[in-house]
């Protein structure tokens, strides 16, 4: 390096550039946290009203199998011949249980669980995103 | 913390490390932008535009090479994409200016190099000097001496050959010793 680039270096040194009339820093992170935002909240909402969708869906599903599954006729013992049903009430449980259509109602409280549990989580962040902006 | 450690902290999933990287390259990036662009809400704009670039590629961002380089690639390209919009006949122009330059400049030959460094006029001067060169020309040497990029750094950044931007460099530091004559050995 001759003399004039050590020279350069120091010059340029010295040279300062203005500064920003606002907090630059913040101002990027505020940007770049509603951009973010901006991105989670439509797949956010979307995933949500899939999630909805899916859920009326199997709870239609879920009537149908209760009603091919003879448990209302069972059920409907109680009111018919609740003698009976007080007399052999272990049975009674038994094939009501029986005729439960189990899996169905696990499908649909494990959906309808996720969607309240995502919703929570859903809210949660849309307060902390909105204080933050 | 090193940028290599707050890189790696990010991406497993601490926010707060990207918010430090941030921190850490507002002020020279800011710095360079505006010497590109000569605008202090242009330069805001487009440092904040640079940063979000950064973050949307982040995943991309290969950890082997040096991150200060990169940012300064996206900061540069930011700065083109706007200058290509903004003005395409003068951008278009700007390579020209390289060749023309000193020919309508002469050498101020009051300005020697003792006086130089501790002279505040000279920086003036070196500021004014510079917005005579080309945009690369400018570019090369305020990474070159300002940010204290290698010249392979710079060819990074720059996305250009090596020997492209040696050969700029050579010509911007040829046109400015003209401004900025060597030390005379002593009487």
């Amino acid at each position: 390096m001759d003399f004039t680039e050590k020279q350069l270096f120091k010059i340029f040194s010295q040279i300062e550039s203005p500064e920003p009339r606002f907090n630059l820093t913040e101002a990027v992170i505020q940007r770049i946290r509603r951009r973010r935002f901006w991105l989670f909240m439509p797949l956010a909402v979307s995933v949500w009203i899939s999630l909805a969708i899916f859920l009326v869906f199997l709870g239609q599903q879920l009537i149908a199998s209760f009603s091919n599954s003879g448990f209302f006729q069972f059920l409907s013992l109680i009111f018919f011949d609740a003698e009976a049903v007080l007399l052999y009430w272990q049975s009674f449980v038994f094939s009501l249980l029986e005729t439960l259509p189990v899996m169905s109602i696990l499908i649909f409280c494990l959906v309808f669980l996720s969607l309240l549990f995502s919703l929570k989580i859903f809210v949660q962040g849309l307060k902390k995103k909105l204080a933050t902006i | 913390m090193e940028d290599k450690d707050l890189i790696s902290s990010y991406l497993a999933g601490n926010e707060k490390s990207f918010e430090r990287l941030i921190d850490r390259y507002t002020k020279p990036i800011f710095g360079f932008i505006f010497r590109l662009v000569k605008d202090l809400g242009i330069a805001e704009d487009l440092t904040q535009e640079t940063f979000l670039k950064v973050w949307k590629n982040f995943k991309k961002f290969n950890q082997e090479k040096n991150f200060r380089t990169w940012i300064f690639a996206i900061a540069r390209n930011t700065v083109w994409d706007f200058l290509r919009k903004k003005k395409p006949i003068l951008f278009a122009e700007l390579e020209l200016k390289e060749e023309n330059f000193l020919k309508n400049n002469l050498v101020d030959e009051k300005f020697l190099p003792d006086k130089i460094i501790h002279d505040a006029q000279a920086i003036e001067f070196l500021e004014e000097v510079l917005k005579k060169l080309s945009l690369p020309q400018q570019t090369i040497l305020w990474l070159y001496f300002k940010e204290g990029f290698t010249l392979r750094e710079i060819s990074e950044i720059l996305g250009e050959s090596p020997n492209t931007v040696k050969s700029r460099y050579q010509r911007a530091l040829k046109e400015l010793k003209k401004f900025f004559p060597e030390r005379r050995d002593a009487p």
